[in-house]
């Protein structure tokens, strides 16, 4: 008896859990809502139209695993999703317009990674503000107000094909899942990271190199970013240096909901994909009611701040009472 | 004897000043070549005028700014601050066109004011990164703009003569909207400088745990620097309305980004606990004189995106490199004087 009731304290005690609860809340919400929700070609669409930030999201999700941030993401996806699309332009081979891409988002990534390392009296917030800017600034020198339309035949694919009856960008995102789940959770390198997000000079004198894991989860974060921005160019079927904006808050809500936190070494993939699923299940259920983008922002920026809130809230309630405790001592 | 003293002094001096005479030479230096470059079409007093004007929200904001920063968080928030304030300024002057001006500069910075208790609440109460605190804010109050104005603008044709000569009247031959600048200019270097709270702000941005244990309420003075950076974003939110005689929902989105910029431009460490007005102020004319001389020596609008990015880290990486520097002088000295003795 008293075995089970461990049991149930413990499952109450992950964050999963609750995670669950909310996705399943979320779910009865949209479904007493509209109609609409529980159809197979509305919920898969709906997919092609969040997944792309789900791509992004184990990168984030690695770098706030290490105590960093990353918003200069969601101008990674514009630069090199323009890329792609003016070298198509430039009639370059298609398998060299993607690599360009990639090869692009990868630098972008590096280049934050370098900077962080090279100058340890930085730190993340300013640097990939800076980048932030930077990129979109090339991606708006490149193409100025054109917006680029002829790769779209080529890579449409990306967008609309379905492989095993998923669009591609699912299975993408699956394949993705059960490669970080791997990375993450099975490897020296994923161990390293919690290391590192935990105690990052515990970890350098203990002989890991706090430097090249740093460098290595920047540019794969920017290749994630590189990855999504081909899929977006996909679906957008053109591209201009005004795409993308904004992803990052989305994209940090999600991994933040899914139970990673800026301070460093916390967050699971399980919690990280109900992350994805609950913050895109409530774009697609509010757009099927027609709530507008702008009220769509309230809600997401709400979210985001209850969610980073709810881990703190136990600590603040501590102090409060601490505090309320030592001014009575003091009377 | 005493001309060495003098020596000193002046090297002190500029030891201490060093972020601000280095300044100081680069708008100079800047502002001689582009007048060289345009034939005389900087240095004319329409120009200065309109430089001075669009520089002066800047420079306000980044007062606010400054002070967010040097408490050790940042406030992504501010441009969606400016546009609601500006915005809630403007739909009262549309409905009510009796109103005084004085009662709408209340208004704005009320609207300022009550952002900036949100997200102060958010920031050091709740205790959220304040990177991702103020970004979701940021959002909110973007939206919050919508709600109000019902994506409708309030153009000039709903203004009074009365406000829009706030952005066009001159006192002492100089621009209103400047004197609001040195106003605010003015109060920052008396509050961070003079009182004990601005020392407060100070000691937080250091070392919170420091500042803690010394008997300062840190919480309170992470929450009052983000009120006063909303307030004065408030009054900058009505100064745009103004200059610009048109309110709409993405009035100055990005506006932060300028103001961050100008803020690590003027020497101010983004860590928190170190920086100066005067650097400030400095910091946000050189950012000013540069989107005022790109148009003029012909650098595409296209261009400007990316240089505003590469100045913001070039001024971070200088930054560190002078810190850097500076703590290897002062090691040296050190040992210098352990060897002396």
């Amino acid at each position: 008896m008293k075995q089970t009731n461990d049991k149930i304290k413990d499952l109450f005690s992950h964050w999963e859990t609750f995670l669950i609860l909310i996705f399943l809340l979320v779910n009865v919400i949209n479904i007493s809502l509209s109609p609409y929700y529980l159809n197979y070609n509305n919920v898969m669409n709906s997919m092609i139209n969040f997944m792309d930030k789900g791509l992004m999201v184990y990168g984030t999700m690695m770098v706030l695993i290490l105590g960093e941030i990353d918003i200069s993401i969601a101008s990674i996806i514009t630069l090199s999703g323009c890329i792609a699309g003016w070298a198509c332009e430039q009639r370059m081979p298609f398998m060299v317009c993607i690599l360009l891409a990639l090869a692009v988002g990868t630098l972008c990534g590096a280049f934050n990674g370098f900077l962080l390392v090279k100058f340890k009296e930085l730190n993340s917030t300013i640097v990939t503000l800076g980048t932030q800017i930077l990129f979109r600034g090339l991606a708006y020198m490149l193409l100025e107000d054109e917006s680029l339309k002829s790769y779209a035949k080529q890579l449409s694919g990306l967008a609309w094909d379905k492989v095993l009856g998923l669009p591609v960008i699912l299975f993408t995102f699956i394949l993705l899942t059960l490669f970080f789940a791997y990375v993450i959770h099975r490897t020296c390198f994923g161990r390293r990271l919690y290391a590192i997000g935990t105690n990052k000079t515990a970890s350098y004198f203990s002989g890991i190199y706090t430097d090249r894991i740093k460098l290595a989860v920047f540019s794969v974060n920017g290749l994630c970013a590189a990855f999504a921005g081909l899929f977006l160019a996909a679906k957008l079927a053109s591209v201009r240096a005004s795409i993308a904006q904004g992803f990052e808050m989305e994209v940090i809500a999600m991994a933040i909901l899914g139970g990673a936190s800026p301070s460093g070494g916390k967050g699971r993939v399980g919690g990280v994909i109900l992350g994805v699923f609950i913050i895109g299940l409530i774009r697609y259920g509010t757009g099927l009611v027609n709530i507008s983008s702008e009220t769509l922002k309230i809600i997401i920026g709400c979210l985001l701040i209850v969610v980073c809130a709810v881990p703190n809230l136990r600590q603040v309630l501590a102090d409060a009472k601490e505090a309320r405790r030592g001014r009575a001592g003091l009377l | 004897m005493t001309e060495n003293m003098d020596k000193q002094k002046i090297r002190h001096f500029l030891s201490d000043h060093s972020q601000e005479a280095a300044l100081v030479l680069i708008i100079l230096a800047v502002g001689t070549l582009v007048q060289l470059r345009t034939g005389g079409s900087f240095l004319t007093a329409s120009n200065l005028n309109e430089l001075m004007r669009e520089a002066s929200m800047l420079i306000m904001v980044s007062i606010g700014m400054m002070i967010v920063i040097v408490s050790g968080g940042i406030d992504l928030s501010v441009g969606s601050v400016m546009g609601l304030s500006g915005m809630i300024a403007a739909l009262v002057l549309r409905d009510h066109r009796q109103i005084p001006i004085a009662a709408l500069f209340l208004i704005a910075m009320g609207v300022g004011l009550i952002c900036g208790t949100i997200t102060g609440f958010v920031v050091a109460k709740l205790r959220i990164f304040p990177l991702i605190g103020t970004l979701g804010t940021c959002d909110i109050l973007r939206g919050v703009i919508y709600l109000f104005s019902k994506g409708e603008w309030v153009s000039q044709t709903d203004m009074t003569e009365n406000f829009l000569a706030i952005s066009t009247g001159t006192f002492l031959g100089i621009n209103y909207m400047v004197w609001f600048a040195v106003i605010v200019v003015v109060f920052g270097f008396v509050f961070m400088g003079h009182t004990r709270f601005g020392r407060h702000i100070y000691a937080v941005g250091n070392s919170e745990a420091n500042a803690r244990i010394s008997g300062i309420n840190t919480e309170r003075t992470k929450w009052a620097a983000y009120m006063l950076s909303g307030m004065i974003a408030g009054l900058a939110g009505l100064l745009w309305v103004c200059k610009y005689a048109c309110a709409q929902g993405t009035s100055a989105t990005g506006f932060e980004l300028n103001v961050i910029a100008s803020v690590v431009l003027g020497g101010v460490s983004i860590t928190g606990g170190s920086g100066t007005v005067t650097g400030v102020v400095l910091g946000s004319l050189l950012f000013g004189m540069l989107s005022n001389i790109l148009p003029l020596i012909q650098v595409s609008s296209f261009w400007q995106r990316a240089i505003r990015g590469a100045v913001i880290l070039i001024s971070v990486i200088i930054n560190a490199l002078v810190s850097r520097r500076a703590a290897r002088k002062a090691l040296e000295r050190r040992e210098q004087n352990e060897t002396n003795e």
